[in-house]
């Protein structure tokens, strides 16, 4: 593999914007500096696609958690008793 | 669907709840079990993922409905109600000391998250950020992942929960914290950074999960 140069003011800055570029919060102009920058330096790809599959699975891994049984009875009572 | 309407000046957000809302406050109070019944399970989930245990869930579940039912009648319809609802559980779990064991308030800092002096980065990412989804997700993931987000402190971890547990927008993130979208923005890229830390050591002690 050829040897990346490595840019370390520009890795820092997309270090810095990699959350916003995930989100798609970034304007054009800095979402542009972003994927060029991307595309030319492998280990930046490398850190993005770790924190893209963190994110990705951080939002698919979500499931409902059985609630208590007497959790809703719990919650009568309480607001029973809180409106008198 | 949500409506934003401008009423005497200010914004009014019409949401789903919206009707259920002014008949409650307008002395229809046993309509209140409504809202219960729509969001408890919601709640407990938010309270699963903020303490990791059932019994404090619950007392954020309860404690949370409580203040809601206590203080309907100044909600001013300026978010939608569940906003509103979740900032008040926020508080709630702000206030709330539980559990010793978990992460200590520490701030996390850029700077813990970049490689050392004279370590390489790695060229290419591992197979872990590669593989299909849905070929990567089980069950003994997804308890990593709950117990990573219980390792963060809790001021990154009521972000990231927000943000991509319960899926607010980033700028709902920082009004249901009070806080500036600048600062949801930077907690959440750090709080990202530390599970993505916690996931690495995850993969690279069982690389068969890989």
């Amino acid at each position: 593999m050829t040897q990346h140069r490595h840019d370390h003011q520009k890795c820092m800055a997309l270090f810095e914007k990699m959350s916003e570029y995930i989100d798609r919060e970034l304007g054009a102009h800095d979402r542009e500096q972003v994927e060029a920058h991307i595309r030319a330096c492998c280990q930046c790809q490398a850190c993005y696609e770790t924190l893209q599959r963190t994110v990705d699975l951080c939002r698919s891994s979500t499931q409902d958690y059985p609630l208590p049984d007497t959790l809703t009875e719990k919650l009568r009572a309480l607001i029973e008793a809180a409106g008198h | 669907m949500t409506k934003r309407e401008i009423m005497n000046g200010k914004k009014t957000v019409r949401d789903d709840d919206f009707k259920l809302i002014q008949a409650i406050n307008n002395g229809r109070t046993e309509l209140f079990q409504e809202l219960v019944g729509k969001y408890q399970q919601r709640l407990y989930n938010f309270g699963m993922r903020m303490c990791g245990e059932s019994r404090d869930a619950e007392d954020l579940v309860q404690e949370t409905f409580l203040n809601v039912y206590r203080y309907l009648k100044g909600f001013r319809y300026e978010t939608k109600f569940k906003n509103w609802m979740y900032r008040v559980a926020t508080t709630t779990c702000i206030k709330a000391k539980r559990r010793p064991k978990h992460a200590p308030e520490q701030e996390l800092s850029l700077e813990d998250f970049l490689p050392g002096e004279g370590e390489d980065l790695p060229d290419h990412a591992p197979a872990w950020a590669q593989r299909p989804l849905d070929q990567l997700l089980n069950e003994e993931l997804a308890k990593q992942i709950e117990r990573a987000i219980l390792d963060l402190p809790k001021k990154y971890r009521m972000v990231v929960v927000l943000r991509d547990r319960e899926g607010f927008s980033t700028e709902e993130t920082a009004q249901i914290l009070d806080i500036s979208i600048a600062n949801a923005k930077v907690r959440l890229h750090r709080a990202r950074l530390f599970l993505r830390e916690k996931l690495k050591g995850y993969f690279d002690h069982d690389p068969a999960s890989a």
